[in-house]
């Protein structure tokens, strides 16, 4: 059930009025029962899956808690089974695939596989989640004593699929004491479900036409249209999935619970790390704690510190999916991240360096810069191979080896006949930037949308939905964070 | 150590007194006044002014704002031809390409797709043998993508009075009832732009079979502006595009993008769209055997019996509605290569194969197997699917000597 459907239209309100209209004390079992059925409206033999990890990780949680020795081995195990299954989910072909190729230069090949295996929905999200649990308990935190308050914390429907990725020790207080549905809470859940399915079927579906075509065939187009292509993906992963986190904190605030947001305007980021403190915020602050950190973090050498950033970042890559390409987005930005940190300590160094960093002009030029590098690295991400990403680095940086069919520096894209957003893609990218520069200004003076007049906002509700209705297609087109 | 019900106590305490203090229970006067409910009734006021004036609905559904597809190309052209043509074509691509690929060939020019939908080819068969030198046109009403309910659609929405042909050849495949690809009879092009010449309250069971795509139906029999939510969106594309126009000539760089080649990028909810000088057919056109089964293996790897049964129910109605309107019905199980056959899941080639058998000789229609044809070979498709020329002028010769055929 996807949250841009016509069933999660229905599904939604139907929780929500049985929800709060039921006892208190039935109110957790209303939720978990509407978040398998949510779960298992895709495939309900996956519901097992679900349920058999929430019993694990319940019962490890419980006795790494009360046990007196053997408690590191207790919480590998369960990191152990939790990752195996993820792996055998989400990286079995590739691994196979992988040491065929390696068996193959002997001149021998291995069996295929034998089986057909379809990555259960939200699997990399409540992995994690459920590792985070067992680390903390393990740590010393108190463990979830109630069964179906922890099944409820990893199968919670608004963020089962693609999170944010919560932490239990915010979420389970929630449970049985959900904030009361008032007039401003219930305002800012419209506000928040209005705002997602507007950024997703006005924005991302729409900048998905001009990707895939790109991304497909990029030796038909121009440098210059590849740019447009590139910022174009950029903007659509970003309205993607800020759409899928707004619209998860509406529905999770309709049933009296917070969940972390996900984004802080990421493409106005100063510099990389600045991007990975407002990009997937719940999944960066994650991969720092629970992998990072352990790893020996920053308490070392530079160059131990750097080892640590590549392998937290080339890990992060391949989470996202079984595939060289995001690999090498990861170890990218490991890079990138090495290469600011590197840039940081020199300017600590040079005086002229530091008085330049605290210009205006320099702010705004690493706005720019940074926005490009990580455009740089959506291309391995969104590329279908790493030769293609090759194909199409080159034609960006205008590379005379990139065979270009027509001038590099020609605009073709705009000319094409068939969809309104080729033509005005130029000034829909451009309004988009600046649409995050305005809403910069916005939080700066620390105001909300729900702050301006109340005609406004009635003309305002009033046109979204209008415009929702006019454009929503007839069956929804998935989130991409989906097939992580 | 703390349990986790300890805090939860604790933060419910404190949680009370917040709410006691500072959001308190809004009152009836209060919810009226958010912008919500206000803008909620402002779109039912608008609705409801919509619902009575109906604006779109006294417009002729012909010329009602619609997206150019395929379907939208044929029916313009069908609609023109008074009287209507004797001979309809109905199908799949697998019909359409064979048909087209052959006439560009006979005729030796190139041609538009979106403005030949016709088989000259067979047309001029037919006058030799029955010594006619009228101009007896065979409508090629083939669409890419064809499920039989969209056959069906056609047939309903625009075979009666002066459009009513004598004869409809359906060329038909396993893809037609069981496409993967697809997630409900309802919710295709050709069915969405075709509903507008029909009431269908009838077919809802059939077209829309789960709840919500039921309950989606019903919203739009309410909500005016649901239901005509296509239409609204061409208005808003059309305007723009007309906004735009002078824009984008000025730039005049010319692009690859408009070519035939185009047809590939474009994602595949967009297929069904195309516009002049986007599908170009070539004559004597050089191909290379596309090895096309994976497209295959994921519209028709899995048997998908629910459509099946759905496809079967429109196949019925079909062979009903041409006995009332007393068309005759020809029924052909087009030829596929070996590989594609093989891609079938087990069983299901041979249920398909009995299903539309039974049908045709329960209606008394002229029912053909060309796939068990010897006369197909491998040769005659340019890939596991699709034939090329020489296979389209097979086929139209077996049907230009069809018994049954009377002109």
């Amino acid at each position: 059930m996807l949250f841009n459907s016509f069933q999660y239209l229905v599904f939604l309100p139907c929780v929500v009025l049985l929800f709060w209209l039921s006892p208190q004390r039935v109110r957790p079992y209303v939720l978990l029962v509407a978040c398998y059925v949510f779960y298992m409206s895709w495939k309900p033999i996956y519901g097992l899956l679900m349920f058999g990890l929430t019993l694990l990780n319940y019962v490890m949680g419980l006795l790494i808690a009360r046990a007196s020795s053997h408690r590191k081995l207790m919480m590998s195990l369960a990191i152990i089974l939790n990752l195996g299954t993820l792996a055998f989910f989400k990286y079995a072909y590739f691994m196979r695939d992988l040491a065929d190729s390696w068996v193959g230069q002997l001149g021998t090949h291995l069996p295929p596989l034998g089986i057909s295996i379809i990555l259960p929905l939200g699997i990399s999200f409540f992995v994690f989640e459920f590792i985070h649990y067992v680390v903390d308990v393990y740590k010393g935190s108190a463990p979830v004593r109630k069964f179906t308050d922890f099944a409820l914390f990893a199968s919670f429907f608004p963020t089962q699929i693609a999170g944010p990725i919560k932490r239990y020790e915010d979420f389970v207080p929630q449970i049985n004491n959900p904030a009361r549905p008032t007039l401003a809470i219930v305002e800012k859940s419209f506000y928040l479900i209005l705002l997602g399915l507007f950024k997703k079927i006005l924005f991302a579906d729409n900048l998905s036409i001009v990707v895939h075509s790109a991304f497909e065939h990029p030796e038909l187009l121009s440098s210059v249209d590849l740019w447009l292509a590139v910022y174009a993906f950029a903007f659509q992963i970003y309205f993607d999935f800020s759409a899928y986190t707004d619209i998860a904190r509406g529905s999770a605030l309709l049933l009296g619970f917070k969940v972390p947001e996900n984004f802080n305007l990421p493409y106005l980021a100063s510099s990389i790390s600045d991007f990975w403190r407002r990009w997937h915020i719940s999944l960066s602050t994650w991969l720092r704690d629970y992998l990072f950190i352990p790893l020996g973090g920053s308490h070392g050498s530079r160059v131990f510190t750097y080892r640590n950033l590549m392998i937290t970042m080339i890990l992060g890559g391949i989470w996202h999916g079984a595939a060289a390409h995001f690999a090498i987005w990861g170890a990218y930005q490991g890079l990138l991240l090495v290469a600011n940190k590197e840039f940081q300590q020199l300017s600590q160094h040079l005086n002229f360096l530091q008085r330049i960093r605290q210009t205006k002009v320099f702010h705004y030029f690493s706005i720019v810069l940074t926005f490009h590098m990580v455009c740089f690295g959506w291309v391995f991400f969104r590329a279908e191979s790493i030769a293609g990403a090759m194909l199409i680095i080159k034609k960006l940086l205008f590379l005379p080896e990139a065979q270009q069919v027509l001038n590099p520096f020609c605009l073709s894209i705009i000319n094409t006949k068939e969809s309104t957003v080729f033509m005005i893609l130029p000034a829909m990218l451009a309004l988009l930037f600046a649409g995050q520069l305005a809403a910069k200004k916005f939080a700066q003076r620390q105001t909300s949308f729900l702050l301006v007049p109340k005609w406004a906002q009635t003309c305002t509700f009033a046109v979204v939905i209008c415009l929702l209705i006019i454009f929503s297609p007839d069956y929804a087109p998935k989130f991409i964070y989906f097939q992580f | 150590m703390p349990l986790i019900d300890e805090k939860i106590d604790s933060l419910a305490s404190a949680r009370s007194l917040y709410l006691d203090r500072a959001l308190k229970e809004p009152t009836l006067y209060k919810v009226a006044k958010s912008p919500i409910t206000l803008g909620i009734i402002l779109l039912l006021l608008l609705n409801a002014l919509l619902w009575i004036t109906q604006p779109l609905s006294k417009v002729d559904p012909q010329i009602l704002p619609a997206t150019h597809t395929w379907t939208w190309w044929a029916t313009q052209e069908f609609l023109q031809e008074k009287p209507a043509p004797p001979v309809v074509l109905l199908g799949s691509s697998l019909f359409m390409h064979a048909v087209s690929r052959e006439d560009a060939d006979y005729l030796n020019t190139d041609f538009d797709y979106v403005h030949h939908h016709y088989s000259q080819y067979l047309a001029d068969r037919l006058k030799d043998r029955f010594g006619k030198s009228n101009n007896l046109t065979c409508f090629n009403f083939a669409l890419p993508g064809d499920l039989v309910s969209d056959d069906y659609m056609v047939a309903r929405a625009l075979f009666h009075g002066e459009h009513k042909p004598k004869y409809v050849i359906l060329g038909l495949s396993l893809r037609d009832f069981i496409d993967n690809a697809v997630n409900c009879p309802g919710t295709t092009p050709p069915f969405r732009y075709l509903k507008r010449f029909t009431n269908i309250e009838d077919l809802i069971d059939l077209a829309l079979p789960k709840w919500w795509q039921q309950l989606d139906y019903r919203t739009g029999q309410i909500f005016y502006l649901w239901d005509k939510k296509l239409e609204l969106q061409v208005c808003i594309e059309q305007a723009a595009k007309k906004l735009l126009a002078p824009v984008v000539a000025s730039i005049g760089v010319p692009s690859l993008l408009n070519d035939l080649d185009y047809r590939k990028h474009v994602p595949s909810n967009l297929h069904s769209e195309v516009e002049e000088g986007m599908a170009i057919i070539k004559a004597h056109q050089p191909y290379s055997f596309d090895p096309n089964y994976a497209d295959y293996r994921r519209r028709c790897g899995s048997a998908n019996e629910g459509m099946f049964k759905i496809q079967a129910g429109f196949l019925t109605k079909l062979v009903d509605l041409c006995k009332q309107e007393k068309i005759e019905l020809i029924i052909l199980n087009m030829p596929l290569t070996k590989g594609n056959v093989a891609i079938m899941p087990n069983g299901s080639y041979e249920h398909y194969l009995n299903t539309i058998q039974q049908i045709s000789k329960g209606n008394s229609c002229v029912f053909m197997d060309l796939n068990g044809d010897p006369r197909f070979v491998d040769h005659d498709f340019y890939d596991s699917a699709h034939m090329n020329s020489a296979g389209g002028k097979k086929m139209l010769d077996v049907l230009a000597n069809l018994n049954c055929l009377h002109l």
